[in-house]
């Protein structure tokens, strides 16, 4: 289920603490909900762990965004898929598909993919040499919670948030015993694959393992046109050869006060590589690899002042060969991170923390030497309730980087419940709540190692790129007793992306990149969601619409992209529907989305057409004794229809992915 | 794909330039002098995309069809990285590099004929004068970068059939031949040596004329003598000018013009009449006449093309600019003293115009 969520206040004050405590642990579970609701806390028994040290997390100081969360119930569809199958579905975001298995980056209100953070337990991992993630190298099941935030967000995240954040979280769980689940899946075009996940706790000790593994030909028909007709053809190296995730999580506490963390997350795809269906077949094929390690130690110094510290270690490797020629990159990351929370007063928190960052590459388009740099940024977030009803958030990063410093990226955020719970004229048991909430910030984006130390071109003297960006949006919520809600919103945006980096052929016919140009976007984003609960029968249906004006507005004599035109491979319209009904044990989810026309070149003169895709999935749980079984069947592309995310790149057609699930407490 | 592909397909853009700029007129030898209205613009497109075309410029009416091919042939993509085109009667041979595979298409219509596939990184094509039922086409074998490209070879064609019947091999990265004096010399960008064919008899063991540097691109001038731009090492050496005797002693440089500085040097061009050379260096295009002594010291026009050709019909120069590579180009189009008359702009990377 997705659902939308503004911040809870969380109130801090002697009492409020050890109430602030349950409050953000029982908002933490998986099927709780944001803001808090009645119908929840007396219809679910939640079995709250006695002294827990509960971390505060980041989204407490990031008041004034919009989060998409994507909870374990929408996640537990897509076990041992990729993030970019459950976002592409289940979330009106686009996303750049090469097709399945191959490349897939996000594009978060008209930006780039460089612009987008992907974060694992709140730590950046893009692959540091491109600056980017592909979302199709991070199978799902290691997280269960995803959360995507759109918008400049760099005081809480840090660099390369400028279009917005997808964060990858693990929350364990406290419930003392074991439980686990096995599941088989087998789908069209050879996809075969298989998931685990294990969880225990007990008092002092909780942890959780996830395990995944898929393979897939993707040897599907496609139509091309040639002089003599359509012809139908067999897509020929599309081939996922494998791809297997492994994560581990614990938590240990220490005392009463003390929390110890640690996680890894592995992950192997070997693919490979499609080229365009004009030319002739390749032999090109992709090894990606990454290893992370993380150990955090967090402790509550008194009711109202925790500190943390964590250490991560991340190797990422990238190994690509074509008919003989290989390239090879191996990359690692260590940093450090420490913070301090406190309680201000009685309505206010405020966190100081400070990180850095060191990279080493060896790249083969570096030349044979190592590479490595550091990067170091201190931060200092507040949240401030001055009345029930109103939360105002003022965050500030500053960043040192390799090229000197990064601009000050502050951001002020503001909720405010407008209209709380007012009855209206269906009776006493109807209630509205109405939220106003605006926010402003600034973000940048650090060089990447590719455009710092790339032979020949890199560019050591390269600014990074800076993003302003603010938005407003109106929630309003109508809740009719314990069986109907319905959620709407629109909000409005308009960022402002300067210096954006653009690499140009100098006068040697050197690629180099520079900073070029500026770029405006602006949009409309409006969902409408719908939740009905009527016996054993449940029912949510969501649907949005989002517009996106993108384009570039300055740029220098060098840079021949003309101003004024949308950028290319940025829709301007985007819709989605998804309904989930649950009756008695049956599962039935369907979505739709529709994406409008793309230009394939900067000048929009080519075109790719826009597409609308169907997919369901229909499920059945036979509750046996101690265990649960699940059997799903997905189907996808249900009109069959022709479309390419990307020149070249013909997506499959109607295919399925049968599913069975068996779940022991 | 944007993700390591990005530095390679750049690098790959970037070979593609260092090497792809030469797109001779024909030489002077009995094919259609292309006295018609029309003027075909190469566009290689997006390497990524895979989508490449021939514009039709038609003279008399200035209109201009971005993509003859598909809007002759029901929207059908003509291939990736199209190379060029060489007019053999009423029929066009595209050269569609990285599709590897020739589009036969009837001029000026670009309704497909056949296509003769079986090759690999074909790049151009010249028809033979001894048998005008063959034609020659250059291929490279080996790569792609960063593994090494090997000595590449012609296939020869037979026109009737369609269909490759022999291979001849040749020196690394052969590009466009051309036929002089019964002899076909091949410019190997990336050997030191021209391979010499007997146009008579091309199952002969082929011959080479050694080079101080390779040659990038070949003009045979109304003499029926050689000139050869030895110009592929940019960053290290200035490109030479090179001027070969004609027969009997069609081995032998008669002259040599070494550039003055490093850094460029390429698409020599020969005009219709055989006088007048053409090249780009610089941020320039320069035009020398055979006779001159030296090198010309300043240009004619002051911009650095793609692609150069030389209307045989009326002397107009036609010259391309690929921009960045990746939006729609220009076709800019000059009086024969350099004055500019017009420009419209046509698809990704154009590399050059044939006449028909």
């Amino acid at each position: 289920m997705l659902r939308f969520s503004s911040f809870h206040p969380v109130v801090f004050g002697p009492k409020g603490w050890l109430a602030g405590c349950a409050l953000a642990a029982l908002l933490a579970s998986p099927a709780a909900h944001a803001q808090t609701r009645p119908d929840t806390l007396t219809t679910r028994a939640h079995r709250l762990p006695e002294a827990q040290v509960r971390a505060v997390r980041p989204s407490r100081f990031a008041i004034g965004s919009r989060r998409l969360v994507l909870d374990s119930t929408a996640l537990a569809q897509y076990r041992g898929a990729a993030l970019v199958e459950l976002l592409e579905a289940r979330t009106p975001l686009y996303i750049k598909n090469y097709g399945p298995g191959q490349l897939a980056s996000i594009s978060l209100r008209g930006t780039s993919a460089r612009h987008t953070a992907v974060l694992w337990q709140g730590l950046n991992i893009n692959i540091p040499s491109l600056g980017e993630a592909d979302f199709a190298i991070l199978p799902v099941g290691a997280a269960t919670r995803v959360a995507v935030q759109p918008g400049p967000a760099a005081a809480l995240y840090g660099s390369g948030t400028i279009g917005g954040a997808v964060l990858l979280d693990t929350d364990l769980d406290w419930r003392p015993g074991l439980r686990g689940s096995v599941q088989a899946d087998a789908g069209s075009f050879g996809l075969r694959g298989g998931s685990l996940e294990a969880r225990a706790a007990t008092a002092g000790v909780a942890a959780r393992t996830a395990a995944s593994w898929r393979t897939a030909q993707n040897d599907y028909p496609y139509t091309v046109q040639e002089a003599r007709g359509p012809v139908q053809r067999t897509l020929t190296n599309a081939v996922l050869h494998h791809q297997w995730s492994f994560s581990q999580d614990v938590a240990l506490r220490l005392g009463l006060a003390g929390e110890l963390t640690a996680s890894a997350w592995l992950t192997d795809t070997d693919r490979d590589i499609q080229p365009s269906v004009y030319a002739a077949p390749t032999l090109t094929r992709e090894r990606d690899q990454s290893r992370r390690l993380l150990l955090g130690y967090r402790r509550v110094a008194s009711p109202r002042r925790q500190w943390s510290v964590r250490g991560a270690w991340f190797e990422d490797v990238l190994d690509y060969s074509d008919n003989g020629a290989t390239s090879h990159s191996l990359m690692h990351t260590t940093q450090a991170q420490a913070d301090h929370t406190a309680a201000l007063g009685q309505r206010g928190s405020l966190r100081l923390g400070a990180e850095v960052q060191h990279f080493a590459a060896l790249i083969d388009g570096y030349g044979p030497t190592e590479v490595s740099e550091n990067r170091a940024a201190a931060f200092a977030l507040l949240r401030y309730d001055p009345r029930p009803g109103l939360r105002l958030s003022a965050n500030l990063r500053e960043a040192l980087l390799p090229g000197g410093a990064a601009p000050l990226t502050p951001t002020a955020g503001l909720e405010w419940d407008w209209l709380g719970g007012r009855p209206t004229a269906l009776g006493d048991s109807a209630r509205h709540t109405l939220t106003l909430r605006a926010s402003a910030s600034r973000s940048y984006r650090a060089p990447t190692l590719n455009e710092r130390y790339w032979r020949p071109g890199g560019n050591p003297n390269l600014r990074p790129e800076t993003g302003q960006g603010y938005e407003g949006g109106l929630q309003h919520r109508l809740r009719l007793g314990t069986l109907a809600s319905l959620l709407t919103e629109v909000a409005v945006f308009h960022q402002l992306v300067d210096d954006w980096v653009q690499w140009m052929p100098d006068d040697q016919g050197i690629w180099t990149p520079r900073n070029l140009r500026q770029v405006r976007s602006q949009g409309l984003e409006t969902t409408a969601a719908l939740r009905l609960r009527h016996q054993g029968y449940r029912l949510h249906a969501r649907a949005a619409y989002s517009l996106t004006q993108t384009l570039k507005t300055q740029g220098s004599a060098a840079d021949y992209d003309p101003v004024g035109v949308q950028l290319m491979f940025v829709p301007r319209h985007q819709g989605s529907f998804t309904t989930d009904q649950q009756w008695r044990g049956w599962l039935l989810s369907t979505q739709a989305s529709a994406v409008g026309q793309r230009y394939t070149d900067a000048s929009g003169t080519a075109a790719l057409p826009a597409y609308a895709t169907v997919g369901a999935t229909l499920g059945y749980t036979w509750h046996l004794a101690g265990f649960d079984l699940t059997g799903t069947v997905r189907g996808y592309n249900l009109l069959n229809q022709q479309y390419s995310a990307y020149p070249g790149r013909p997506a499959p057609p109607r295919g399925w992915l049968a599913s069975l699930r068996l779940d022991w407490r | 794909m944007t993700k390591l592909f990005r530095p390679l397909a750049l690098s790959a853009a970037l070979l593609s330039f260092l090497a792809s700029c030469h797109n001779d007129s024909p030489s002077p030898t009995p094919t259609p002098t292309g006295a018609g209205q029309y003027a075909f613009v190469i566009n290689e497109g997006n390497f990524s995309n895979g989508i490449g075309s021939v514009s039709r410029f038609d003279k008399t009416s200035k209109n201009l069809v971005a993509d003859a091919f598909s809007a002759a042939n029901g929207g059908a993509v003509l291939g990736s990285v199209v190379e060029s085109m060489t007019v053999v009667d009423t029929l066009g041979y595209v050269v569609v590099n990285n599709s590897n595979k020739i589009e036969v298409v009837s001029l000026p219509r670009f309704k497909s004929k056949a296509t003769i596939a079986g090759l690999n990184q074909p790049r151009f094509v010249v028809r033979s004068v001894a048998n005008p039922n063959r034609a020659y086409v250059t291929e490279w074998l080996g790569g792609p970068f960063p593994a090494p490209y090997t000595a590449g070879r012609i296939s020869v064609i037979d026109l009737t059939t369609n269909k490759v019947v022999s291979t001849i091999p040749v020196g690394i990265n052969p590009e466009k031949p051309v036929l002089v004096g019964g002899k076909l010399y091949v410019p190997n960008t990336s050997s030191s040596f021209l391979t010499v064919i007997d146009d008579a008899a091309p199952s002969n063991a082929p011959t080479t004329l050694t080079l101080p540097a390779p040659a990038g691109s070949l003009a045979a001038d109304k003499n029926n003598s050689l000139w050869a731009l030895c110009s592929t090492d940019y960053a290290s050496q200035p490109a030479t000018l090179l001027h070969f005797n004609a027969s009997p002693s069609a081995g032998t440089i008669a002259n040599a013009f070494p550039f003055p500085t490093v850094g460029s040097g390429s698409g020599l061009r020969i005009s219709p009449d055989g006088s007048q050379l053409y090249y780009s260096y610089g941020k320039g295009e320069y035009r020398m006449n055979i006779t001159d002594a030296a090198l010309p010291t300043t240009p004619l026009i002051r911009r650095s093309f793609y692609g150069f050709n030389i209307d045989p019909a009326t002397g107009t120069l036609y010259g391309t600019d690929a921009l960045n590579y990746s939006n729609p180009g220009l076709l800019l189009r000059y009086q024969p003293n350099g004055t500019k008359l017009d420009s419209t702009t046509v698809q990704v990377s154009p590399n050059g115009v044939v006449f028909y």
